[in-house]
């Protein structure tokens, strides 16, 4: 025990003595920020450690899933058809100024709509208003819109096959994954046209998938874009169940994620992709002996040309920070199954708790992206007055500007920072209430929860140093 | 492929993010092997 405490020391020392020859050499550090980037992890991580404190204390049994909703109104029918609609000639829209016009993406009204608005500005909305998406979705619209009229012609359309339960929402999964790739790695990603083709392929997927399930399985289980925005709507204060609207209290929706497979498939998706995004634009990464060069390097040493190289590294990239998140998550559960005795099984558990993830994935989202739509989002105002890019003028906006003095730097980075550890700590509030209903001893249901603290730690403190990375 | 060590000091700062990670952990398991003792001791002198 003595060695071990010895080491520990050590180790302390070694750590504290870093980050003078850390700062000598300016890494990870903006010129004006009052202490190093890497102090926000140790401080972000004491904040999470005392919250942990608090809710042990302060939470000794169950409380989220008794609260409950309030009934607040109705929303009628024209109004969901019209924003069907809306979200059709949007869609319309979007895939004809990527086909028709300019192919330089930010002229084009396409990559922008696409990259900005809906993949980051939605699910801002979706943790406000409940799941936008669900209405505005133009396939969706579409599928519900042949299912009226059918009904109205022929009196219906052929019952749909039924939905293999074992699939569950690993289609998402894979579509998210997809969308990523697209984002983050494909080398068309600049090319309006290229963008359109990919939507429109979507969208004929997402139709052939409806056709064949039924509108509302398919949408709720494949449709990647329907269920991550599904899932953030769950954190939102209003909670629609189709056109009734109640009011709840914030993340107690997230107890509704349904438990079907493929579910922590799909926010370790989110999480991992997010994450990769900001880890790519560190030096580790992209630096002249970076990993990404690396593996390029040894990629083209196989033959492959030098395009398909750096893709294929960068899609190795994606795909082992999805894995690196999934195996932090998968160690929270089997920590957690271990302290239980075994009981409930590992997978049960790692459903059980997916709901967790949620929060995390939206901080991710706000931490990475938040500067995006911020100043990217205002590119929209000349953009939708010059969709094409071909200098007409049709709402008198496309004399605009982005204006990038909106936020600081440092306010930015503070935005950030205040996101991961919000979300941190949301998902070990949701955490410490399951494992209260899960657990009958409080005792067993905190002990379990310290893998977890320590998972939401190496989150914070991981999604921190990308940040950093990306910052430097 | 050769592992990027050559300019350690343009990555070691990463390993402060660490830090809290391990320390946390480390202070985690000694108190939950001090509870487990302790769960021990209580049944023993129950029986």
């Amino acid at each position: 025990m003595n060695r071990i405490r010895t080491s520990a020391l050590l180790a302390s020392l070694l750590a504290l003595a870093l980050p003078a020859q850390a700062s000598a050499h300016g890494i990870g550090q903006r010129a004006d920020l009052p202490i190093p980037l890497w102090l926000f992890a140790w401080a972000a991580a004491f904040v999470l450690v005392a919250s942990f404190v608090a809710l042990t204390v302060l939470w000794p049994k169950p409380v989220l899933a008794n609260l409950r909703e309030r009934a607040l109104g109705r929303a009628p029918l024209a109004l969901e058809a019209l924003a069907g609609a809306l979200g059709v000639f949007g869609f319309a829209v979007i895939v004809y100024a990527g086909l028709a016009g300019s192919q330089t993406a930010t002229a084009n009204l396409a990559p922008t709509a696409i990259f900005v608005l809906i993949w980051v500005g939605v699910p801002f909305l979706s943790v406000v208003f409940g799941d936008v998406f669900a209405v505005v979705s133009p396939w969706r619209a579409l599928g519900r819109g042949v299912g009226w009229a059918a009904s109205r012609v022929s009196g219906g359309l052929p019952a749909p096959m039924a939905y293999p339960e074992k699939l569950g929402r690993w289609p998402a999964a894979l579509m998210i994954l997809g969308f990523a790739w697209i984002e983050l790695v494909w080398s068309g990603r600049e090319s309006p046209s290229s963008l359109a083709i990919a939507a429109l392929l979507y969208a004929a997927l997402m139709l052939l998938g409806m056709s064949c399930f039924g509108t509302e399985k398919w949408c709720r289980n494949a449709d990647g874009f329907g269920v991550a925005f599904s899932l953030f709507a769950l954190l939102a204060p209003l909670d629609w169940n189709g056109r009734r609207c109640s009011l709840r209290a914030p993340l107690v929706g997230a107890l509704k994620m349904p438990n079907v497979a493929g579910s922590v498939a799909v926010v370790c998706v989110l999480i991992g992709s997010t994450s990769f995004d900001g880890f790519s634009q560190g030096t580790v990464w992209t630096g002249a002996s970076g990993l990404a060069q690396q593996l390029s390097d040894l990629f083209s040493s196989l033959g492959i040309g030098a395009g398909g190289a750096v893709e294929l590294a960068y899609t190795v990239g994606l795909l082992l920070i999805i894995a690196l998140i999934s195996g932090l998550y998968r160690l929270a559960v089997v920590g957690m199954n271990r302290t239980g005795a075994g009981k409930p099984s590992v997978d049960e558990l790692a459903r059980g708790f997916a709901h967790t993830l949620i929060p995390i994935a939206f901080a991710y989202v706000v931490a990475h992206y938040f500067s995006l739509l911020l100043f990217q989002g205002q590119a929209v105002v000349f953009l939708i007055s010059d969709p094409l890019g071909d200098g007409s003028n049709i709402f008198g906006t496309s004399t605009a500007a982005i204006d990038y003095s909106l936020l600081s730097a440092n306010a930015i980075w503070y935005a950030q920072v205040a996101a991961l550890v919000i979300g941190h700590v949301a998902a070990l509030v949701l955490a410490h209430d399951r494992a209260l209903v899960t657990w009958s001893s409080p005792r067993v249901a905190v002990r379990s929860q310290y893998w977890m603290l320590l998972v939401m730690v190496a989150f914070t403190c991981l999604g921190l140093w990308f940040l950093s990375a990306a910052a430097s | 492929m050769t592992l990027p060590l050559a300019h350690l000091g343009h990555w070691y700062h990463a390993l402060l993010y660490l830090a809290p990670i391990l320390l946390i952990g480390a202070g985690l398991w000694w108190s939950s092997r001090r509870e487990a003792k302790r769960e021990q001791r209580d049944e023993r002198a129950d029986d």
